[in-house]
C-alpha cells in the first residue's frame, strides 16, 4: 500500500495536491485498493463551483459505488478525460494519471486543513477490524 | 459429465425454418398502412423440437430448489408445493380477464377477499392490500402511505426515515423513491438497534423507521416494544419490512409489537416460486390508523353472503400497477395457507427456526459467528478460514457448488466483513443440513491444504469462474441477429 | 404437513446439539405476552380438500374463449402449448435471482435471448431483464427521464391516448417527486382530474396531438410519453417527433405493443430514447390482471441512468462464453438510497415465457398474429360499423382494438351481452365518464370471423 507523501488526505479517502494555482484530486491507493477493480468514472461538469465536502462524482467497481467528495471548496477547471476510455488507470496510478478533477480554490486554507500522509495512513489502520 | 452449454438461438436458426404456424386468415384482408410498416424483422428460426430441446438443455445449467439445497439468506428458498401450481393452471382462473365484469368475477374476487383475511390473521393487522407486485413495491407503498398519513394530518415537514445500517438496500432506496431522506442507525453489540442512538436521531421531523425483524443477521430485535414505543412517542410510525416473516409464522404477529404497516413477500414466506428473479408479490398490510391509506383496489364485501367488489381505499395513495396485483401468486399463497391452518404456521414457523440454530450450532465450529444468541430462520457466518487467510467468502462460495449446494447470500449484510448469511428454511431435513456441513469441512481443510482449488473454483459447473469485470467493460447486453 | 421434513428423532438431535431443551427455548428474544399467538385461521386440510374447494372457487369466474372482445391493456393471444410446458420446469421456476452465475446459466442465456429479441422487436440498443408490468414500466421511464435531467426539468408531458390506469400509476410513483405531470389536450395535471374530466375531449388523438406535444415540450421538460398504438387502439406516425423533442432536451419516451411490433415500424427506428411495453400477448396468461411482463429499453447512452436487472455477456477463467447480471451499481443492494429505482424482484418466468414464445413464433409466425389481428380487427369494426346506431370513426386508424359509438350506454350491452355468453368489449364508462355510449371493442387471432358475425348480429338485436 502506498501512502504518497506528496499530497493530503480526506476521510473519504480522496487526495488532494497543489499544484501551482490549482488543486489536483484523486482516490488514494487505499481507496482503489479497496474498491477493487474501477470500471467507470462519472466526473462533473467544468465550469461548476462546489464546496468542500460536496460530492462531485462516482468511482464505481463491480462491487461498489463510491461517490466522490471535493476536498477544498472551487470550480472544476479540468477533468481527467483518460478516465473513460480506460478507468482501470486508477487502480494502475491513482495519485499520477489516475487524477479525477481539477480545482479553483476559493479559499486555499481548506487545503492546509487536510490530512497528512502519515495521519491518514494511521487512520486506514483503525479502520481494520 | 460437465453439461454442455447449447448456441444462443440466433447462432441456431436457419432461414426458413418453423415452429408455430397461425391458422389461415378467415375474413377478408384489409390494407396496410403502407408507410408504417416495418423495413424488417429478424426473430431466429428454429422448429418446434429445436426450441424445446434448446430451453431444456438451458433449464439443466441450474441449480434449482427442486434440483439442489439453496441456503441463500433472506431469500427463504423453500419448497414450492406443485399443488399450488394446478390451483394456479386452473382454466378458470388462468383465461380470465381482468376486465371482466365483477360479478362474472366472484370466483377470483374471494379468492383475493380471502386472502385478504388470511394475511391479516397471521400477521396482526387490520386490513391489507395484495396490488403491490413485489416487496420492493409493497414498501414504497408501505413509506408512501405514511407520508399520505403525515400530509392528511398536516405535518408534511416530517421527512425523516431511521434505517438500521443491517437493513436491506430496498430499504434506503424506497425512502429515496418516496421523496423522504434515509437516516441510518447503528446496530448495537447484540445486533439489536442502538436504543440510545435512535432516540438521539429522534425528533420533531421524523417521519417513520424502517425495521426487519427478525433483522439480517437472523436475530429477533430484542427491544423491539421499546422501539417501536420510543417511535411513536415522536409522533412517528414504524415499517415492517417482511422480508423475513418466515421466523415469525405462528410465533408472533408483528400487528402486535406496534409495527404499523408492512409488506410480505409471498415468493419467501408462502411459497409461491421465485422463478428465477420474478415474478414475486408483494402484499402490504396497515394497522387500523393507515387502513384508509391503502393502494388500490382492494375486494370487499358489503354483507355476510353477498357479492364481493372491488373498493379503492377512502384515502387511497392510488394504483401502484395494473389491475389488481400479481394474482397467479396470491392463488399459490392462498393454497398453501389454506393447507397449513393455524397449527401448520407454527409448524413452518417452529422448524425454520430450528433448522437454523442446528445449522448455527454446527458451523459456529467451523467459521466465526460474531453473535452468540440463538438466531432465528437464518445466521451471518464470516468467511475467513485459521490457517487460510488470503481465501474469501467469494472462494468458500464457488466451491460449494462444485459440491452440488448453492451458496448462501454473500457479503451482505454490509456490516459483517466477508458474510455468509445462512437459511436453511423448514423445508430441509437433519440429513441435508449434516451433508452442507460436511461439505464445508471438506472446503475448509481444501483452503489450508491447497488454496488453489478454492481460488481456481467453481470446477465441476458448465463454466469455470466468470469475469464479472469485463462484462461491465466490454458491455455486451444483447446479440444481433 | 408433509413440507417440514425433520422427524422427532432429527428434532431430539438437533435441540441436542444446540442446547436446549424445546424448540420454544429457541423464541425467548419474542415478548413473552405476544409469544405463540393463537391464529384466527382454520385447521390444516389436506390437498384433496384444498383442490376441491379452491377448483370449485375457480368455476365461479364465468368462462369464455372465443367469445370474447375484451382488451384495454390485457389481451387473449394464443399461448403455443410448449410455452407453459417448458417454462414451467421446475429448474426455472425454483431458481433464485442468478446470483451465483456459474450455477445460473440457465436463467442468464434465457435472459440474454430475452434481451436479444426485444432488442430487435423495440429496434433499441438495451433491454432490460423485465419490470412489473406495462403500467409499472412507464411510471419507471418518467423516473429515468425525470433522472436523466439531473433534476433540471420536472415536467413529464403524457399524451391522452396512454392507458388511464397507467397514468394513476404514474401519478402514484411520481407523487413524492415533485414532478408535475402533464395531460396536454385538457390542460389537466393529474389521473383524478383527467377522470373527472370525463377523458380528454380531444379523441382521437391524431397527428395533431403530437405536433401540440412536441410544441408544448419546453426547457422544464424531461419527456414526452406517446403510447403507440395507444389504449383506444389507433395508431399513429411517430417520425419526426423525436427530432423536434430532442433540439429541446427532451426524451422521447414510446409505450408500445410487442404484437403490434411483428408488422410496423418499431419506435427505435423512430429515434425513442426509452421504450416500453406489456409483455403479456407474448405467451403470458390472463391470470386476472398478474402476473404479467413490463418491457423496458434504452438507448445505450442512458443505460447508466435505467432502472432493472441486466444480463450481459463475458467469458469464463478458459475463455469460454458465458453470462452474468452486470452493472449492478445501479442497483439498491449496492447503491441503496441512491440508486435508479428501488425494484428488485423482476418477473424473470415471465421473461422466460416472452423468449419461448418469440423462438417458437419466429418472424414469420409473429408477422402471422399481427396480420390477423390487424385483419379481424378491420372486418368486426366494417360490419359493427354497418348497424343502425353504430359508429366506428372512419378517420382512424387502428391495431387489434378500436372504439365503438353505441346507441345506448355501453354497460347495458356488456351486461346484456354476457348472459349469451359473449364479451363485447370495454365500456369506456369505467374510466372516463364522459364515455358512456362508448365500447373499446378486442379483436385477435383467437376470434374466428364466426365470433365476429356472431357479436355483430348480438349487437344488431340490443340496438
Amino acid at each position: 500500500m502506498t501512502f504518497d507523501k506528496d499530497v493530503k488526505y480526506l476521510e473519504s479517502h480522496e487526495w488532494a495536491r497543489k499544484d501551482g494555482d490549482v488543486v489536483v484530486c484523486g482516490i488514494s491507493d487505499y481507496a482503489q485498493d479497496s474498491l477493487g477493480d474501477v470500471v467507470f468514472v462519472e466526473l462533473p461538469e467544468v465550469g461548476q463551483t462546489l464546496k468542500k465536502g460536496d460530492a462531485f462524482g462516482v468511482v464505481e467497481s463491480v462491487k461498489a459505488a463510491s461517490d466522490v467528495y471535493m476536498p477544498v471548496s472551487g470550480e472544476i477547471v479540468e477533468t481527467n478525460g483518460v478516465l473513460e476510455e480506460t478507468p482501470e488507470t486508477i487502480n494502475e496510478d491513482p495519485f499520477g494519471d489516475g487524477w479525477l478533477i481539477k480545482i479553483q480554490p476559493s479559499d486555499v486554507s481548506e487545503y492546509e486543513g487536510l490530512m497528512s500522509a502519515e495521519d491518514y495512513k494511521a487512520y486506514t489502520e483503525g479502520l481494520e477490524d | 459429465m460437465i453439461k454442455p452449454i447449447p448456441a444462443l438461438l440466433y447462432e441456431q436458426s436457419e432461414s426458413g425454418r418453423r415452429a408455430a404456424v397461425m391458422p389461415d386468415c378467415d375474413v377478408p384482408e384489409s390494407t396496410f398502412p403502407e408507410e408504417l410498416l416495418r423495413a424488417d424483422l429478424k426473430l431466429p428460426e428454429l422448429s418446434e423440437p429445436g426450441v424445446v430441446r434448446y430451453f431444456t438443455q438451458l433449464s439443466q445449467l441450474n441449480f434449482s430448489i427442486d434440483t439442489n439445497f439453496y441456503p441463500l439468506g433472506s431469500c427463504t428458498m423453500k419448497y414450492n408445493p406443485k399443488v399450488n401450481e394446478a390451483m394456479a393452471s386452473l382454466p378458470g382462473f388462468l383465461g380470465h380477464h381482468p376486465l371482466q365484469e365483477e360479478m362474472l368475477s366472484q370466483g377470483s374476487l374471494e379468492l383475493m377477499y380471502r386472502l385478504q383475511e388470511q394475511l391479516a390473521a397471521v400477521s396482526g393487522f387490520h386490513s391489507v392490500s395484495l396490488q403491490p407486485a413485489a416487496g420492493a413495491q409493497g414498501e414504497f407503498a408501505g413509506i408512501s402511505m405514511i407520508r399520505a398519513y403525515h400530509e392528511s394530518r398536516g405535518e408534511a415537514h416530517r421527512r425523516r426515515v431511521l434505517i438500521p445500517d443491517s437493513a436491506h438496500g430496498t430499504n434506503p432506496a424506497t425512502v429515496t423513491m418516496a421523496g423522504y431522506e434515509p437516516v441510518e442507525l447503528p446496530s448495537d453489540a447484540n445486533g439489536n438497534v442502538d436504543l440510545q442512538a435512535l432516540k438521539e436521531a429522534c425528533d420533531d421531523n421524523l417521519a417513520a423507521l424502517m425495521i426487519t425483524n427478525p433483522n439480517t443477521l437472523g436475530l429477533f430485535e430484542e427491544h423491539i416494544e421499546e422501539v417501536t414505543g420510543t417511535i411513536h412517542e415522536f409522533g412517528g410510525l414504524v415499517y415492517g419490512d417482511g422480508a423475513n416473516m418466515n421466523a415469525l409464522l405462528g410465533t408472533l404477529r408483528p400487528g402486535d409489537v406496534g409495527i404499523d404497516v408492512m409488506h410480505f413477500n409471498l415468493h419467501k414466506t408462502f411459497s409461491t416460486p421465485h422463478g428465477g428473479g420474478g415474478p414475486g408479490s408483494g402484499p402490504v398490510a396497515a394497522a387500523e390508523i393507515l387502513a384508509p391509506f391503502l393502494p388500490g383496489p382492494v375486494v370487499e364485501r358489503e354483507a355476510e353472503g353477498g357479492p364481493y367488489s372491488f373498493v379503492t381505499p377512502a384515502q387511497s395513495i392510488g394504483s401502484i400497477k395494473l389491475f389488481y396485483g400479481n394474482f397467479g401468486m396470491n392463488i399459490r399463497a392462498f393454497t398453501y395457507i389454506l393447507m397449513h391452518g393455524a397449527s401448520g404456521m407454527r409448524e413452518l414457523g417452529e422448524n425454520a427456526v430450528l433448522n437454523a440454530n442446528y445449522l448455527k450450532s454446527r458451523i459456529e465450529k467451523l467459521l466465526p459467528v460474531k453473535y452468540k444468541r440463538n438466531c432465528m430462520h437464518e445466521f451471518v457466518a464470516g468467511g475467513k478460514i485459521e490457517g487460510a487467510e488470503e481465501i474469501t467468502t467469494r472462494d468458500i462460495a464457488k466451491r460449494l457448488l462444485d459440491y452440488g449446494m448453492h451458496a448462501p447470500t454473500v457479503y451482505f449484510p454490509l456490516i459483517v466483513k466477508e458474510a455468509l448469511m445462512i437459511e436453511p428454511t423448514e423445508s430441509e431435513n437433519k440429513r441435508t443440513l449434516d451433508a452442507f456441513v460436511e461439505a464445508l469441512e471438506t472446503i475448509i481443510s481444501e483452503a489450508r491444504e491447497h488454496p488453489g482449488l478454492l481460488h481456481g473454483a467453481p470446477h465441476e459447473m458448465p463454466l469455470k469462474r466468470l469475469d464479472e469485470v469485463k462484462a461491465v467493460k466490454d458491455l455486451v447486453l444483447c446479440m444481433h441477429p | 404437513m408433509g413440507y417440514v421434513a425433520n422427524t422427532n428423532a432429527d428434532k431430539r438431535a438437533m435441540l441436542e446439539s444446540i442446547g436446549v431443551n424445546s424448540i420454544a427455548d429457541l423464541f425467548t428474544d419474542v415478548p413473552e405476552e405476544h409469544r405463540f399467538p393463537e391464529l384466527p385461521l382454520p385447521p390444516p386440510l389436506s390437498e384433496l380438500d384444498v383442490s376441491r374447494e379452491i377448483e370449485a372457487l375457480s368455476e365461479r369466474n364465468m368462462r369464455v374463449s372465443g367469445m370474447s372482445f375484451l382488451g384495454g391493456g390485457a389481451w387473449n393471444h394464443f399461448i403455443p402449448r410448449a410455452v407453459p410446458y417448458l417454462a414451467s420446469r421446475s429448474e426455472f421456476a425454483t431458481a433464485y435471482t442468478p446470483y451465483q452465475p456459474e450455477a445460473s446459466q440457465g436463467t442468464l442465456q434465457a435472459l440474454f435471448e430475452y434481451q436479444s429479441m426485444l432488442c430487435e422487436l423495440l429496434g433499441m440498443e438495451v433491454v432490460n431483464a423485465s419490470h412489473y408490468d406495462g403500467a409499472t414500466s412507464v411510471a419507471e421511464a418518467a423516473l429515468m427521464a425525470v433522472n436523466a435531467a439531473r433534476g433540471k426539468r420536472k415536467k413529464v408531458l403524457v399524451s391522452g391516448g396512454l392507458h388511464p390506469q397507467y397514468r394513476s400509476v404514474m401519478q402514484t410513483y411520481l407523487q413524492a417527486m415533485q414532478v408535475k405531470l402533464m395531460a396536454l389536450s385538457a390542460g389537466i395535471a393529474s389521473a383524478e382530474a383527467f377522470h373527472s374530466a370525463g377523458g380528454s375531449p380531444d379523441y382521437p388523438f391524431g397527428q395533431a396531438e403530437l405536433k401540440q406535444l412536441a410544441a408544448a415540450a419546453d426547457e422544464e421538460t424531461a419527456c414526452v410519453i406517446v403510447q403507440n398504438p395507444d389504449f383506444f387502439g389507433s395508431i399513429r406516425d411517430l417520425a419526426g417527433l423525436a427530432d423536434e423533442l430532442h433540439a429541446k432536451g427532451v426524451l422521447l419516451v414510446v409505450h408500445t405493443d410487442p404484437i403490434y411490433l411483428g408488422l410496423f415500424r418499431p419506435p427505435g427506428a423512430d429515434g425513442a430514447d426509452i421504450v416500453t411495453g406489456e409483455g403479456q400477448p407474448l405467451g403470458i396468461d390472463l391470470s386476472f390482471g398478474g402476473p404479467y411482463l413490463g418491457i423496458f429499453g434504452c438507448t445505450k447512452k442512458l443505460v447508466r441512468r435505467m432502472p432493472g436487472r441486466l444480463t450481459g455477456q463475458t467469458t469464463d477463467t478458459e475463455g469460454t462464453r458465458g453470462f452474468v447480471l452486470t452493472l449492478n451499481t445501479r442497483e439498491q443492494h449496492i447503491r441503496r438510497e441512491k440508486a435508479t429505482s428501488n425494484i428488485c424482484t423482476n418477473q424473470g418466468l415471465m421473461a422466460l415465457r416472452a423468449s419461448i414464445y418469440l423462438a417458437l413464433m419466429g418472424q414469420a409466425g409473429l408477422r402471422e398474429v399481427a396480420s390477423l389481428c390487424y385483419h379481424k380487427s378491420h372486418y368486426a369494426a366494417a360490419e359493427i360499423d354497418k348497424l343502425t346506431g353504430f359508429a366506428v370513426p372512419d378517420d382512424i386508424r387502428f391495431f387489434r382494438e378500436f372504439v365503438v359509438q353505441v346507441p345506448i350506454p355501453a354497460a347495458e350491452i356488456v351486461k346484456g351481452l354476457s348472459q349469451q355468453g359473449i364479451v363485447p368489449g370495454l365500456d369506456l364508462g369505467r374510466y372516463f365518464s364522459g364515455r358512456r355510449n362508448e365500447l373499446l371493442v378486442a379483436v385477435t387471432e383467437m376470434n374466428t370471423k364466426d365470433d365476429i358475425d356472431a357479436l355483430v348480429s348480438a349487437l344488431e338485436n340490443v340496438a
